[in-house]
């Protein structure tokens, strides 16, 4: 009672600054080596900031916090990417459309700040530094190019230009707010700055979750969300199983693992195995939240947040611009946005069939415009240039249909088919999301895009997310109703789904520290996926590049 | 108790609580090195961003593809033929010392030349291989090695020099795996002492990758 007095206690602000000064000088002093002077000032900027994260994401309306979050990036875009014309026409539609959302929405309301708010924030802290966001933590290879965005980005005028058909053209959204930083200050501010924006758009995510779940916003569901995934080690054991002597095979497993350092020989092992290893392509994988936080946070995050969004205003039975908050995932990530299109075409279709009024200036003016313009600009680079093919062109089913089918099983379907008895007892809107949800997971996988199979990767993380959401309502359905036997059931599934992050978690933390170089995008070989033509529609129509009218200079130079 | 009294012993408790770690962590993860021949600077200089380039005999060392390697750099005078030999021989055995080892802690030797003399290119070069295969020589032109001189603070004066100047205080400079430039080793040069502490600073690598 006591344990859970304390955690229920509030907090205020003086005392939020204080508890983080003292949490973070050790980390600046102890931890990374800085002078007393150094930590001392780090410390306390480092405390003002996640306060104000903090009291932020506590106290204010979930979706408004998440539409601004959502929506910045294009007011740096819109006027530094688009001519004149362009800029001032879908800059008027798209703040028209962003104030009347903003009005529409149904504002959940805000709390005071306890402490198990301040220690669930703590985690998210140590999570986002330890995936090297913002320069901290262990940088897994991604980083060099994602570093390389950003440090063009932040050095070169907008929009960026190489040379004769190399125009920069990828969904950068995630990087504009610390871009701009960093044109008013430098390059290591601006790479700073990413970490904060990571924390707090991982907080929206993370308070999504309580919201839609009903689980308290806690540090145990933090680490439920860290350690959230695909039950991979199925894969392993299925594939290891198949060997002549079933038993060693089966042992072999855990040869991999490492008893005094706690690592299997490569954290890769469990999350492309099964069929990859089969076959001269790479199939990939629906890969848990601390692999895609680690890997690809430029897309995932707001992925999260807008199938979060997406459930909310559907439940809510909200859509007059449900349309335009999915097209807001234009400058954010593509391949989130393709991936989730299943699910939001599923549920307009209820919607529209339910006799819901779909017809609003922002979901057709906002989105449609939004959509044009971003249509026409990805056109404009190099998607061609990726490889793409059907999956069933490449998998000889009568051959694999097993490893398919524990592929999925492992991948999702156990979740879904756990879920199914608390599913059937759901309002019908709760089913409908569902229902849409098993769809997209279940096409997804079916066209294979990108080198590394990036539509899947990416692609999943915001219907996992969903998938997350579903088994954490059922296990608080089940906790309450009196029926703790299936409630402890769910949980226990969530733990084999565990080992890939706790694998990826261990080895960041082993390599701590380790980073990879900012420089330019023109130090790599292979960056066909960002650059463009010159001569494409969107450089003829809306590109913003007549010389002197380039509004976001840089202060620094090469 | 009252409360104010117990506010300001909790804040009391968890200030002390927030300094012990601090030392604690920064005895833990960082002890002294204890290095023997080397002298670290207070604070590492940056030189990634300054496009530092050497060349040789049209091979170009680029610090950019030095980064993730420890280097050594060594500005000499052949015209001080017996303290640059004498160092060159040192940095070959530093070189047979790491033979077999990561390439991640082994370092990169460079020779830079700073009055070279295109007569004696080929002389110089069997010279330098016959120390070492590893061992690498990189010389410029007179404007870009005074930036290296100011960068690394050791005293050059551009043109040619006959005869070997007093104050040549023939220094080899460290640059850890980000290319900072972190310290030096001072003459004279002893290979054992050099790779001792080389091993050392490279064991300590993360301590260097977590400081920006």
């Amino acid at each position: 009672m006591k344990k859970v007095a304390v955690l229920s206690q509030t907090i205020n602000t003086p005392w939020l600054w204080l508890l983080f000064f003292l949490v973070d000088f050790p980390y600046q002093y102890g931890f990374r080596y800085l002078s007393l002077t150094d930590s001392l000032a780090y410390a306390g900027l480092d405390a003002l900031l996640y306060t104000t994260i903090l009291f932020v994401t506590t106290r204010f309306d979930l979706v408004r916090l998440t539409l601004y979050f959502l929506a910045l990036p294009y007011l740096f875009f819109i006027p530094g990417w688009l001519n004149l014309p362009t800029a001032i026409a879908l800059g008027s539609i798209f703040v028209f459309s962003l104030y009347r959302s903003l009005q529409a929405t149904t504002a959940l309301a805000g709390e005071a700040i306890y402490f198990r708010d301040v220690l669930a924030f703590l985690l998210i802290l140590i999570w986002v530094n330890v995936s090297g966001i913002g320069g901290y933590g262990f940088q897994w290879a991604d980083y060099a190019i994602n570093n390389a965005r950003l440090h063009d980005l932040v050095l070169r005028e907008w929009p960026i230009r190489y040379g004769d058909n190399q125009n920069f053209v990828y969904y950068f959204g995630y990087f504009l707010p610390s871009a701009v930083i960093g044109k008013l200050f430098s390059i290591d501010v601006a790479t700073r700055s990413v970490y904060l924006w990571a924390v707090l758009g991982v907080t929206l995510a993370l308070r999504w979750l309580s919201h839609l779940s009903q689980w308290r916003y806690s540090a145990c569901l933090v680490i439920i969300f860290i350690l959230f995934g695909p039950i991979d080690i199925l894969n392993l054991l299925y594939i290891k199983g198949q060997g002549d002597n079933l038993l060693t095979e089966f042992l072999s497993v855990f040869k991999y693992y490492d008893m005094d350092t706690l690592t299997f020989t490569t954290s890769q092992q469990l999350k492309f195995y099964s069929l990859s290893q089969q076959k001269l392509f790479f199939l990939g994988n629906y890969p848990g939240n601390s692999f895609q936080l680690y890997w690809s946070p430029q897309q995932l995050i707001a992925g999260w947040l807008v199938v979060a969004l997406l459930m909310h205003l559907f439940l809510q039975k909200q859509f007059k611009h449900i349309v335009f908050v999915y097209t807001l995932l234009c400058l954010w990530g593509t391949l989130v946005m393709l991936a989730l299109l299943p699910f939001v075409l599923l549920i307009l279709l209820a919607s529209l069939f339910k006799k819901y009024d779909l017809l609003s200036f922002e979901n057709t003016f906002g989105a449609g415009s939004l959509a044009l313009v971003f249509v026409i600009f990805y056109l404009a680079g190099s998607t061609d240039a990726n490889p793409t093919y059907w999956l069933f062109e490449v998998i000889e089913w009568h051959k694999n249909w097993d490893l398919v089918l524990v592929f999925f099983l492992a991948a999702w379907l156990v979740y879904v088919l756990a879920l199914l008895p608390y599913i059937s007892q759901c309002d019908t809107d709760v089913r409908i999301c569902f229902g849409a949800l098993v769809v997209a997971l279940a096409v997804l996988p079916l066209k294979i895009f990108g080198e590394w199979s990036d539509l899947l990767c990416r692609g999943s993380a915001p219907l996992m997310f969903l998938l997350l959401v579903f088994l954490l309502k059922a296990i608080h359905y089940y906790r309450h109703n009196h029926r703790p036997f299936h409630a402890m059931a769910l949980c226990c599934l969530l733990i084999p789904g565990s080992a890939s992050a706790l694998l990826i978690n261990n080895v960041s933390l082993m390599y701590y520290g380790q980073t990879e170089p900012v420089k330019s995008l023109l130090t790599y070989q292979s960056i066909y996926p960002n650059f463009g033509p010159d001569n494409t529609l969107f450089n003829k129509l809306f590109r913003h590049g007549l010389p002197g009218q380039n509004i976001f200079k840089s202060n620094n130079h090469e | 108790m009252n409360k104010n009294l117990q506010q300001v012993m909790l804040v009391a408790v968890l200030t002390l609580l927030s300094v012990g770690a601090a030392i604690g962590l920064r005895a833990w993860l960082h002890p002294p090195l204890n290095l023997q021949a080397t002298e670290l600077l207070a604070e590492p200089i940056p030189l990634q961003d300054q496009h530092y380039t050497l060349t040789f005999d049209k091979i170009i060392f680029n610090l950019d593809t030095a980064r993730e390697h420890w280097v050594l750099l060594y500005p000499g005078n052949t015209a001080c033929t017996q303290q640059y030999t004498q160092t060159l021989e040192e940095l070959g055995k530093v070189l047979a010392d790491f033979e077999g080892v990561d390439t991640q802690y082994k370092p990169l030797v460079v020779f830079i030349d700073l009055y070279p003399d295109p007569r004696k290119t080929i002389e110089l070069t069997t010279y330098v291989s016959q120390l070492h295969k590893d061992l690498q020589i990189a010389s410029n032109s007179g404007a870009e090695l005074l930036r290296w001189a100011k960068a690394l603070g050791f005293s050059y004066e551009q043109g040619s020099v006959a005869s070997c100047p007093a104050n040549d205080s023939a220094r080899i400079f460290i640059l850890d795996p980000q290319l900072r430039y972190i310290g030096f080793i001072a003459a004279p040069h002893h290979a054992k002492l050099i790779t001792a502490d080389m091993q050392k600073l490279s064991q300590q690598l993360w301590r260097y990758h977590i400081q920006r």
